[in-house]
C-alpha cells in the first residue's frame, strides 16, 4: 500500500514551466481523481509518480521513502496511457502478459491472469488480435487489463474510459471502483468529465495552469468551493457568479434559486427575464437576464415560458462570496461580513 | 462543358496521335543516316524538322495523358483501354530501359559474338556449359558469395548498432550521423584510393603506421591474398553503414516514445526492449535494407577494379568483373558474358525470393 506525496514539485519543459512549486498528498489506498482543463498538467503529474517524465525539482515520496530517483520499474505502479500505448507488434494477449513474463511469472499463473481481466473488460474474444485491427475502446480496455493484470500498488490512469460508449463507461466505471475497493490500492485517476470524478472519487484534485484550485471530497469540491475556479469548474450548469457594488462576486448554484413569478417583498429577489428554456425532462434549465447580469436557472418546475418576468430569490445561506482575487470569503473576514451585508444579511 | 467522356476520348486520340509522331519522328532520324535517298525538297524539309517531330510527338502524348490523369482524379474505377494509357509512360520507360536488355542478356548468352557483332553464330546452351567448367568463373562465384556474406552482415550489424548508439537527439550524435554519412557521398572509387593509401604495405599506409604504434608488424593489406577481400570488404561496409544507419535511425524515430515508457513500467531491459519493440517496429526498413544491401553486394565491381583489379592471384575475382572481362576484353566471348550475367540475375531473384519467403512473415508493418 502507497500513499504518495509531492514535495515543491516543478516542472518545466525547456523554458516553459508546466508546475511550479506544488505539494500534493495522495492517500494511501483511495481512489485520487485528478481532473483540470486540458494542458493544466495532469498528464504531467501522472509521469513524475511513474517516473518516466521525472520533476525538474523537488521530490516524490511513496510510503514516505523518497522514489525520486527510483527506476520506474522498481516503483510498483501501472500506468493506463492517454493515447494507450499499446505494444503495436504484439497481439492483444501478448500486450497483456508482457509485464507478467518480464517478472518471471510462470505459464499458468500468466494464463489465469489474462483469462480473468480479459474477461473483466470484455475481450475474451480479441486476444489473438493486433491492436491495429481493434476500435478504440477496445485498445483503452486492453491498455486496462494490461494495467489491472499487474495488481500493482498504486495505479494512474490517464483518461482511461474516455473512448468507450455511455453505456461500458458506466458498467467499466463499476468494475475499476470494485477494483479499486478489492484491492486496496492507490488509484490516481485522471478524468475530463466530471461526472466520472464526483461519482468515482474519494478524493477529488482540481488543477489549473498547473497549479491546485483544492483538493477535497467530492463533497466539499462541491458544496463548499475555495474560489471562483472550483465553483465554475464543477457543476452543470455552473455556479452563477455576480459583480458585486464592492468590488467583490457573488455565486450561487443554479439550483439554489427559486423563481418567483411575484416578489416576496423581503431577501434577495432581483427581477429579470427569462431568455431561453430548456426542457431536459425531471428538471429544467432557464436563462434569465436581469440587470446585473444574466444567471442560470434550475428548477423542477417547467411552468414558465421564455419572456416571462420573474424574480430569483435565493436564501442568505446558499450564497457564496469571492474576493477580486478570485478567492473565497469565509465567516470571520471583514469583506465577508461586509458581503453578507450588501445581501440583506445581519 | 466538356462531359468526362469527351475529355477522355480527347485525351486518348491525343495520345495516340502523340506516340504516331514521336514513332515517325524516331522513323525520320534513322532514315536521314541512311545516305541513299531521293533528293526531294520535300523530304528534306521534313528531315529537317525530324527533332522537332519527335519532341513535338512527346509532348502531345505527355499533355494527354497528363488531362486525362486530371479528368479522371478521384472519379470511380475505370475500365477498358483508357486505365492501360494512362500508365503508358511509364510503362514504355520500363520496357525500353529495363525488360529489353534483360531479354536481350538472356537472347546473347546462347550466340557466340563480340560487342560489335554480338549474334554470329548460336551456340545453345554451350556458354553456359563453358561456364561451369571455368575455374576463373568458378572462383569469382566463390569470392563474391564470400564478400556478400560477410559484407551484408556487417553492414546490418553494424548500421544497426550505429543507429542505436546514434538514436537519441545530442549535438554530438549529429556530428556522428554526418560524419558516418559523409562517405556514402564520396565516388566509390574514390573510397578506393582513399583506402588503397590507408593500406598500403609500404611507407605510407596509415593503418599500418597505427598497428605500428602498437607494435604490430606491417600487414600487407592488399598484396595479400588472405587479406585483399577482406580489405574490400572493410571498404564498402565503411562506405555504407552511414546510409543505412540514417534509414534505421529514421524508422526508430517513429516509434512513439511511450511505447517504451510503457515498457519499462511492463519491467522490460533494455535488451528486452531491443528486441522485442525496436526491431520488430523497425523490421520493414530492416527487410529492404537487407534486400538492397544483398542485390548491391553481388553486383561489387568498382571498389575490386580500383582497389586489387582482382588480384593478389585471382582471390577478389568476382562475377561482376568476370562479365566485365569476358563481354568487353576477350574476343568473341561476350555471349559467356553475358551468360555469367544471367546466372547472377539469377541468384540474386533467388535470394530475394528466399527473403521473402522466409522473413516477410516476421516483418511487421503498421
Ligand atoms: N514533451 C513536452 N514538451 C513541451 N511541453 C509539454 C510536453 N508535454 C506537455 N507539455 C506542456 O505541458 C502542459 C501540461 O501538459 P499535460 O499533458 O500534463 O496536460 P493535461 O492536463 O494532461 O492535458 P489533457 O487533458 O489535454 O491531456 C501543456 O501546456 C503542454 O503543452
Ligand atoms: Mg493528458
Amino acid at each position: 500500500m502507497a500513499g504518495i506525496e509531492f514535495r515543491n514539485i516543478c516542472k518545466a519543459f525547456g523554458l516553459v514551466k508546466v508546475i511550479e512549486n506544488l505539494n500534493l498528498t495522495i492517500e494511501d489506498g483511495k481512489f485520487t481523481v485528478l481532473v483540470g482543463p486540458s494542458g493544466c498538467g495532469k498528464t504531467t503529474l501522472l509521469r513524475i509518480i511513474a517516473g518516466i517524465g521525472p520533476a525538474t525539482s523537488g521530490e516524490c515520496l511513496m510510503d514516505g521513502k523518497d522514489i525520486t530517483d527510483l527506476e520506474p520499474a522498481r516503483r510498483g505502479i501501472a500506468m493506463v496511457f492517454q493515447n494507450y500505448a499499446l505494444y503495436p507488434t504484439m497481439n492483444v494477449r501478448e500486450n497483456i502478459v508482457f509485464g507478467l513474463k518480464n517478472i518471471g511469472m510462470p505459464r499458468e499463473k500468466r494464463d489465469a491472469l489474462v483469462r480473468e481481466y480479459s474477461g473483466i473488460v470484455d475481450l475474451l474474444d480479441q486476444l489473438h488480435k493486433s491492436p491495429s485491427q481493434l476500435s478504440g475502446g477496445q485498445r483503452q480496455r486492453v491498455a486496462l487489463a494490461r494495467a489491472m493484470v499487474k495488481t500493482p500498488k498504486v495505479f494512474l490512469m490517464d483518461e482511461p474510459l474516455s473512448n468507450l460508449d455511455a453505456k461500458l463507461r458506466v458498467q467499466m466505471r463499476g468494475e475499476l471502483i470494485e477494483l479499486q475497493k478489492r484491492l486496496g490500492a492507490t488509484f490516481v485517476y485522471v478524468t475530463h468529465d466530471q461526472v466520472e470524478a464526483m461519482s468515482m472519487a474519494d478524493t477529488i484534485v482540481l488543477m489549473n495552469k498547473g497549479r491546485i484550485q483544492q483538493k477535497g471530497s467530492p463533497e466539499e469540491i462541491y458544496d463548499d468551493p475555495n474560489n471562483v475556479f472550483t465553483a465554475q469548474f464543477i457543476g452543470t450548469p455552473p455556479m452563477n457568479l455576480l459583480e458585486m457594488e464592492n468590488g467583490c462576486r457573488l455565486g450561487y448554484r443554479p439550483e439554489a434559486i427559486a423563481l418567483m413569478r411575484v416578489s416576496p417583498g423581503a431577501g434577495y429577489c432581483p427581477a429579470g427575464e427569462i431568455v431561453t428554456r430548456e426542457m431536459l425532462g425531471a428538471e429544467t434549465h432557464y436563462k434569465v437576464r436581469m440587470a446585473q447580469g444574466d444567471v442560470m436557472v434550475k428548477s423542477l418546475d417547467k411552468g414558465f415560458a421564455a419572456g416571462e418576468r420573474v424574480h430569483v430569490c435565493v436564501p442568505l445561506e446558499r450564497m457564496f462570496f469571492f474576493d477580486a482575487q478570485g478567492d473565497r470569503l469565509r465567516p470571520g473576514q471583514r469583506e465577508y461580513d461586509a458581503c453578507r451585508r450588501l445581501m440583506g444579511g445581519a | 462543358m466538356m462531359g468526362e467522356k469527351s475529355v477522355r476520348r480527347l485525351a486518348a486520340a491525343g495520345a495516340v496521335l502523340g506516340l504516331l509522331l514521336m514513332l515517325a519522328g524516331a522513323l525520320l532520324i534513322k532514315l536521314s543516316s541512311l545516305s541513299a535517298l531521293p533528293d526531294h525538297a520535300l523530304l528534306r524539309g521534313v528531315l529537317a524538322g525530324r527533332k522537332v517531330i519527335l519532341i513535338l510527338g512527346a509532348a502531345l502524348t505527355g499533355a494527354s495523358v497528363y488531362a486525362g490523369n486530371i479528368a479522371v482524379q478521384g472519379r470511380r474505377r475505370l475500365s477498358g483501354f483508357f486505365p492501360y494509357l494512362l500508365i503508358l509512360p511509364a510503362m514504355i520507360f520500363l520496357v525500353l530501359f529495363v525488360l529489353y536488355p534483360i531479354l536481350n542478356v538472356i537472347y546473347m548468352s546462347f550466340f557466340k559474338g563480340s560487342v560489335l557483332n554480338p549474334t554470329k553464330s548460336f551456340v545453345g546452351l554451350k556458354n553456359y556449359m563453358a561456364l561451369a567448367n571455368k575455374s576463373a568463373f568458378i572462383i569469382s562465384v566463390r569470392n563474391t558469395f564470400f564478400y556478400a556474406v560477410f559484407f551484408v552482415s556487417l553492414v546490418v550489424l553494424f548500421a544497426l548498432l550505429m543507429a542505436v548508439w546514434l538514436f537519441d537527439d545530442r549535438k554530438l550524435n549529429k556530428f556522428a550521423q554526418t560524419a558516418i554519412f559523409t562517405p556514402h557521398l564520396i565516388a566509390t572509387v574514390s573510397c578506393a584510393f582513399i583506402w588503397r593509401w590507408i593500406m598500403d604495405f609500404n611507407d605510407y599506409g596509415l593503418l599500418n603506421t597505427v598497428l605500428g604504434i602498437f607494435g604490430v608488424a606491417p600487414v600487407p593489406w592488399l598484396e595479400s591474398s588472405k587479406t585483399a577481400m577482406w580489405a574490400i570488404i572493410i571498404m564498402n561496409v565503411w562506405k555504407n553503414i552511414g546510409y543505412y544507419a540514417l534509414i534505421l535511425i529514421a524508422a526508430m524515430k517513429s516509434i512513439p516514445a511511450e511505447i517504451y515508457e510503457a515498457a519499462i513500467l511492463d519491467n522490460a531491459s533494455r535488451t528486452k526492449r531491443f528486441f522485442r519493440i525496436t526491431l520488430p517496429m523497425i523490421s520493414p526498413q530492416l527487410f529492404v535494407t537487407l534486400i538492397l544491401l544483398t542485390i548491391g553486394s553481388f553486383n561489387v565491381f568498382d571498389s575490386v577494379n580500383a582497389m586489387t583489379q582482382g588480384g593478389p592471384g585471382s582471390s577478389t575475382e568476382v562475377i561482376a568483373r568476370f562479365i566485365y572481362l569476358f563481354a568487353f576484353g576477350n574476343a568473341n566471348s561476350l555471349g559467356q558474358g553475358c551468360a555469367a550475367a544471367v546466372f547472377l540475375m539469377s541468384i540474386q531473384l533467388v535470394l530475394t525470393a528466399a527473403y521473402f519467403r522466409l522473413l516477410a512473415r516476421r516483418v511487421h508493418y503498421q
